[in-house]
C-alpha cells in the first residue's frame, strides 16, 4: 500500500494546512510516519493520484514536503 | 412468567427494572418497552448476564424476553463471584472532544491522529467508550471514518445516549451504539486495561 504525505517543520503550520485543504481534497491528519524523521509530528495523507492537485493547492503554504509512503520507507516527491 | 411494563419510560429506566430481576435470579421474565433503543439496551443487558434474549413487536410495542436454563446459573456463578477477569481487554475512553488538557485546537488535532493510528494498528481496543463531549467524535466526519473502520476490525463503540441528548447530536450520530452509563461501566470493569483520552 502507498500513499502521499506532507510533513511540516512546524505543528502550527501543518494545522493551518489542514484548514486550508481539508475543504479542497480528500486529506487524512495523520501522525508523521516513523521514518521521516525531520519533521514535527503531524502530517496529512493524501492519495498518490492527488499529488498534482495537492502540490497546486499547497503553494502558499510554507515549510513542508512532500514524500510517497511505501512499506516503511519514503522518498520524496 | 413476570412482565414488566416499562412502556413510556426513557432510558436507562427499563434496563434498571429488568436488572433487578437479573439480580434477584429470575430466570424467565419479559419486559415491553416501546422504543428501540431500550430494545438494544436490554438485549444486552441479557447477553451480558448469560439469558438468551428474544424480542417481537407488535403496534409500536416490543416484548423483550429473557430466560435462562436453569443448569446455566450455577456454572456462572462461581465464577462471577471471586477473582475478576483478566481476559486481556482493552477499553478506550474518550470523555472529551480533545486529547488531554491544553489547547483545544492541539488536542482536536491529536485526538483525530490518535484514531488514525489506531486503525492502523491489528490490535484495536475491545470497547471505545464515547462520553460527554467524546460523543461528538461519532458524529464528527473524519474521527466517525476511523471509528467505522475500527468497528468494522472489531471494536464494540459505545455512545452515551445522556451525552448526545443534552448536546442535542441524537440524530447526528454515524457510528456506534448509542448506550447508557450501565454498559459503559461494565465495559469498564470487564477490560484488564482502560486508556483515558
Amino acid at each position: 500500500m502507498s500513499y502521499g504525505v506532507i510533513a511540516f517543520v512546524s505543528t502550527h503550520d501543518a494545522m493551518a494546512a489542514e484548514k486550508l485543504l481539508k475543504p479542497l481534497l480528500p486529506i487524512t491528519m495523520m501522525p508523521t510516519p516513523r521514518c521521516i524523521t525531520a519533521s514535527c509530528g503531524i502530517s496529512l495523507r493524501f492519495e498518490l493520484e492527488d499529488t498534482d492537485k495537492i502540490r497546486e493547492a499547497s503553494q502558499s503554504l510554507s515549510g513542508y514536503q512532500l514524500y510517497r509512503i511505501e512499506d516503511g520507507s519514503y522518498t520524496p516527491l | 412468567m413476570h412482565t414488566i411494563d416499562a412502556k413510556g419510560l426513557a432510558c436507562p429506566q427499563p434496563v434498571i427494572l429488568a436488572k433487578k430481576s437479573v439480580d434477584s435470579g429470575e430466570t424467565e421474565f419479559a419486559v415491553l418497552v416501546d422504543n428501540t433503543t431500550a430494545v438494544e439496551n436490554l438485549t444486552r443487558l441479557a447477553q451480558n448476564s448469560g439469558y438468551q434474549v428474544s424480542s417481537i413487536e407488535e403496534n409500536g410495542i416490543f416484548t423483550v424476553a429473557f430466560s435462562k436454563d436453569g443448569s446455566a446459573v450455577p456454572a456462572s456463578a462461581p465464577e462471577t463471584s471471586h477473582a475478576p477477569e483478566t481476559n486481556g481487554k482493552w477499553a478506550v475512553f474518550a470523555p472529551s472532544d480533545s486529547l488531554g488538557r491544553g489547547d483545544s485546537e492541539l488536542g482536536a488535532s491529536l485526538i483525530k491522529m490518535f484514531f488514525y493510528t489506531l486503525t492502523q494498528e491489528k490490535d484495536v481496543p475491545d470497547y471505545i467508550l464515547l462520553m460527554n463531549a467524546g460523543v461528538t467524535l461519532a458524529c464528527n466526519e473524519e474521527i466517525s471514518g476511523h471509528l467505522q473502520t475500527l468497528a468494522e476490525m472489531g471494536s464494540e463503540i459505545l455512545v452515551c445516549g445522556t451525552c448526545l441528548n443534552y448536546y442535542g447530536l441524537k440524530e447526528e450520530v454515524k457510528v456506534g451504539t448509542v448506550s447508557n452509563m450501565y454498559d459503559i461501566v461494565s465495559c469498564m470493569k470487564k477490560a484488564s486495561k482502560v486508556t483515558t483520552l
